[in-house]
């Protein structure tokens, strides 16, 4: 009798995770390839849908029109704010770093939510103020546009993307900034003909990550659906269409279509970081760069900080208190002072309930499948040296190019095709496996990091000294992971309270979440409920953000994406 | 040529503010190969980097050619770019998205001392073939070697025909052949081109090979500064004597001086011995007898007069191919002797030794108010 090996634990957790991340890229394929759920004929009928569209190719422009609109937003912030906090004496470093990672935690949507409640054409509260509503004519402000799509989900990916340069810009080696001045070249031909270059693939690093992004990113336009559709748009219709039969043909081969795109983003990422990489490594010892002394240029810089808190944070917040409070949205004016009242607090708890158990329970289920997953998977991928390391390691890499409305289309139609054995369809236990799955990319990414950054003759001394690998594992490996898996664990929390996407496409009707009883109560017109549970969503988020912040330290913050 | 006075610079490590530089004085005259050497976080680099006008000082002044550079007192301080200088970096600080010609050329191109850009090509094809590195031209610099890196950074330097050239540990990233290789080239090449040099090294036989004038740092002061053979025959003090070389230190105290040459009683007897110029040995004071373990001679020749002489007992030998180096006891005072290989003593045997007396110096031991911060200034 052969006793188990307890490493086989480890990969099979892998196993299980990498087959979770199988289904989030093959159920599309599945789905896009079989017509009205019928799992026994294949035809590329949807395909021939698709692509016979007339509008598709105008779905398409508009859509790299969202991606490339809102990464030229999020660059034209995140690049100063990242300069700023890495490598300059600006005043409110602290400040600034603490909005960034609370403005992390306010949900897209609910941003979105407080914008179509300050510029929607009919009854904006700007547009009201101004008197200038569709009823009486030409609205001020139209928010149901491309453009502002693109400012609003520009402005929310910028903390991610600050964080991500970080690094980069820390890790500059200094002495070759100092090598130009002492060599006669002014400041700025230095920083243009040293620094930048250097900084490009970085930079072009964060855009194409956050391209893909903003592409498939969902929480802006459930909300702010913008006239003619963008991808997104054309899967979300496809799952609820008019006679309210899902068409899971026409959604899989989109999906597929937006995968593609991702998919293309993220090679030409890779490859252009393998080709970078030549400028990567020169020898001796580099220098830290010192810090830029911005003098009079401190109030540019505050003044660009403003811009982006008021318009991203502040304006939002701002909103959902004043919403909050009032029995239907109006401007403020004395007349409504006399309406404001609590009542929308009120409410809001009483609807909270049964949500809140469900997200809570959500989050649990999500934080321990994509944790544990996530080690096992980091373990097999740099440690185990097993021939399915490499495979493993690129799965997990393309992963995160699997947009969160392919990731939920796909445990759709697999817990449609596995229903008679598996009942999960309409469960909880179906968003929790295919958030889990989402998660489990980012969490691999994180503890991959880091466990680079431990040296492996940690493990081999233990190993050497008579440790079975198991042992080695427990005993070395997780405790020194634990830093990392804790951050995970938090951020993963947060992240998975918020989402929108998988939980409003995955139709929990009976199992609400949190987030989804936001978008009803917005879309059922009881704005004071929506905005108040908004509020509360967003206090207890920020908090969470940054409590894990506060307990992993502010000094290296960001080394992995996070949206 | 160049004059620095009372140059104080300090760093913030955390809350603390600690200092790097502390008053220094220095005088470099033009056409010199000027060495800053000393331990890490002595502040040599701090001191080069001041020169460069990479750090402000809190306190002092830099000129160069009677040109004020920096001075604290008046706020005067000129940024980098504008100080008729170059600088040879320890990590090379190849701009690596360039290749060997446009790292050349760059600074020619886009700096202050730009030149005719018909002339460009030219210029950078010259100090090129100086150093021998022509064939590298239009290679990427993150393809070089480390030595051929060192000389594009070179070549980058000397482009500029500067007024001072700068070279922080230049030689330290690479292996030890290729170091003493270039050290020889590197002092005749600033001969040839006649270029004032302000070298930083924390390797004294780098220093004592290349130097015009050695200034041996510690804790933020120049403690020394002579030419090489002073600095190792005659050391002002402990910290000289026990960096620039190995030096046998015998505990002792000063029984008679006077300028020059001085008596010291230690437990093996009263020996003479010289003393380093401008320094003061009150008698009865503490004091070492200092004499370099080549210049010991064992055993004693027979003529040798008994006041030269002392007793010890072997205790170790080691063979080192070209020397043999023995380990001895006279008393309770450890002795190291370096002797030619042939020289054969039994452990364990007792000897007579004989310590020349213009070979032996009186060496004030280091002060200890000096501060020994050894935090690190970057080299």
């Amino acid at each position: 009798m052969t006793r188990l090996n307890p490493l086989s634990l480890i990969y099979g957790g892998a196993l299980i995770g990498l087959t979770f991340i199988v289904i989030s890229l093959a159920g599309n394929i599945v789905g896009s390839l079989t017509s009205d759920t019928q799992f026994n004929r294949f035809t590329l009928d949807a395909y021939s849908r698709l692509l016979s569209d007339p509008g598709l190719p105008a779905t398409l422009l508009r859509t790299l029109a969202l991606g490339f609109g809102s990464i030229s937003v999020t660059l034209a912030f995140a690049i100063p704010f990242a300069w700023l906090l890495a490598r300059t004496d600006f005043k409110w470093k602290t400040g600034l770093f603490t909005l960034l990672a609370a403005k992390l935690a306010i949900p897209g949507f609910i941003t979105a939510m407080a914008y179509v409640w300050l510029f929607n054409p009919s009854a904006g509260l700007v547009n009201a103020l101004l008197g200038q509503t569709n009823y009486t004519g030409e609205p001020a402000f139209d928010v149901y546009q491309i453009k502002w799509l693109c400012l609003l989900q520009g402005l929310v990916l910028v903390p991610g993307a600050a964080f991500m340069l970080i690094p980069a810009l820390r890790n500059l080696d200094g002495s070759l900034e100092e090598a130009a001045r002492v060599a006669g070249v002014p400041a700025w031909k230095t920083f243009r003909h040293i620094v930048m270059p250097l900084l490009a693939p970085g930079i072009l690093a964060v855009g194409v990550f956050y391209f893909v992004v903003a592409v498939e990113m969902f929480d802006f336009v459930a909300i702010i659906a913008p006239p003619g559709d963008v991808l997104v748009l054309t899967i979300y219709e496809a799952l609820n269409t008019v006679d309210g039969l899902p068409d899971y043909g026409l959604a899989g081969a989109a999906g597929v279509l937006l995968f593609a795109l991702s998919a293309g983003a993220i090679l030409f990422y890779v490859r252009f970081l393998r080709q970078a990489k030549k400028y990567a490594v020169l020898g001796g010892k580099r220098r830290d760069p010192g810090l830029v002394r911005l003098g009079k240029w401190q109030r540019a810089a505050s003044a660009l900080v403003i811009l982006w808190v008021t318009l991203s944070v502040g304006l939002p917040v701002v909103t959902l208190l004043w919403v909050a409070v009032v029995p239907f949205i109006q401007p403020p004016t004395f007349a409504a002072l006399d309406s404001v009242s609590l009542y929308g607090f009120l409410d809001g708890l009483a609807y909270l309930r049964e949500p809140l158990t469900n997200t809570a329970i959500v989050m649990a289920g999500t934080i321990s499948m994509a944790l544990t997953f996530a080690i096992c998977l980091t373990w097999v991928v740099t440690r185990s040296r097993s021939t399915i390391a490499p495979w493993a390691d690129a799965l997990v890499f393309l992963a995160p190019a699997v947009p969160a409305i392919v990731t939920a289309t796909a445990f759709q139609v697999m817990g449609i095709a596995v229903y008679q054995w598996l009942p999960l369809y309409g469960t909880l236990w179906l968003i929790m496996a295919a958030m889990g799955t989402r998660m489990l990319a980012y969490c691999t990414r994180t503890m991959n990091a880091a466990a680079l950054q431990i040296h492996p003759e940690l493990e081999e001394a233990a190993w050497v000294a008579g440790l079975s690998r198991w042992r080695t594992f427990t005993g070395v490996f997780l405790p020194l992971m634990a830093p990392a898996i804790f951050y995970a664990a938090l951020m993963v929390g947060m992240l998975a309270a918020r989402d929108l996407t998988l939980p409003l496409i995955m139709n929990s009707a009976g199992t609400p979440l949190v987030s989804v009883l936001i978008f009803d109560l917005q879309t059922n017109g009881e704005t004071a409920s929506a905005a108040a549970v908004a509020l509360y969503m967003i206090v207890v988020l920020v908090l969470l953000a940054l409590t894990a912040r506060r307990l992993t330290g502010m000094a290296e913050p960001g080394l992995e994406p996070t949206r | 040529m160049i004059t620095v006075r009372g140059l104080t610079a300090t760093y913030r490590l955390g809350r603390d503010t600690v200092t790097a530089l502390d008053g220094v004085d220095l005088d470099v005259e033009p056409g010199q190969v000027f060495v800053l050497l000393g331990p890490s976080g002595c502040g040599k680099t701090t001191l080069l980097r001041c020169l460069a006008g990479l750090e402000t000082p809190v306190a002092g002044q830099i000129e160069i050619d009677g040109i004020p550079l920096s001075d604290a007192a008046t706020g005067l301080f000129v940024p980098p770019e504008d100080r008729p200088l170059a600088m040879v970096f320890q990590s090379y600080a190849m701009w690596p998205h360039m290749s060997v010609f446009d790292n050349v050329a760059f600074p020619l191109k886009a700096g202050r001392r730009r030149l005719p850009s018909n002339e460009v090509d030219g210029r950078v094809d010259e100090v090129l073939s100086l150093l021998g590195i022509d064939h590298l031209s239009a290679r990427s610099v993150t393809t070089l070697s480390g030595g051929q890196q060192q000389r594009v950074g070179l070549a980058r330097a000397i482009a500029l025909r500067p007024r001072v050239l700068l070279m922080d540990e230049p030689l330290s990233n690479l292996d030890f052949r290729l170091q003493v290789e270039l050290r020889g080239q590197l002092r005749a090449l600033m001969h040839e081109l006649n270029l004032t040099t302000v070298h930083v090294t924390h390797n004294q036989a780098e220093a004592l090979e290349m130097g015009d004038r050695i200034a041996v740092m510690d804790a933020g002061h120049v403690v020394q500064t002579d030419d090489p053979e002073s600095i190792y025959h005659r050391p002002v003090d402990e910290h000289v004597a026990r960096f620039v070389g190995d030096m046998n230190l015998i505990p002792g105290s000063v029984a008679r001086w006077s300028e020059g040459t001085a008596q010291v009683q230690t437990a093996s007897g009263m020996f003479l011995a010289m003393t380093a110029e401008n320094i003061s040995l009150p008698e009865g004071a503490r004091c070492f007898l200092g004499i370099r373990p080549a210049d010991l001679v064992v055993p004693a020749p027979t003529d040798a007069p008994p006041e030269t002489c002392l007793t010890a007992t072997v205790t170790d030998r080691r063979f080192q191919g070209d020397r043999m180096m023995f380990g001895l006891k006279a008393g309770n005072d450890p002795l190291e002797i370096s002797t030619h290989h042939s020289v054969r003593l039994s452990v364990g045997s007792e000897v007579r030794v004989h310590i020349p007396p213009d070979s032996a110096i009186a060496v004030k031991p280091s002060p200890q108010t000096r501060p020994t911060d050894q935090s690190d200034d970057g080299d």
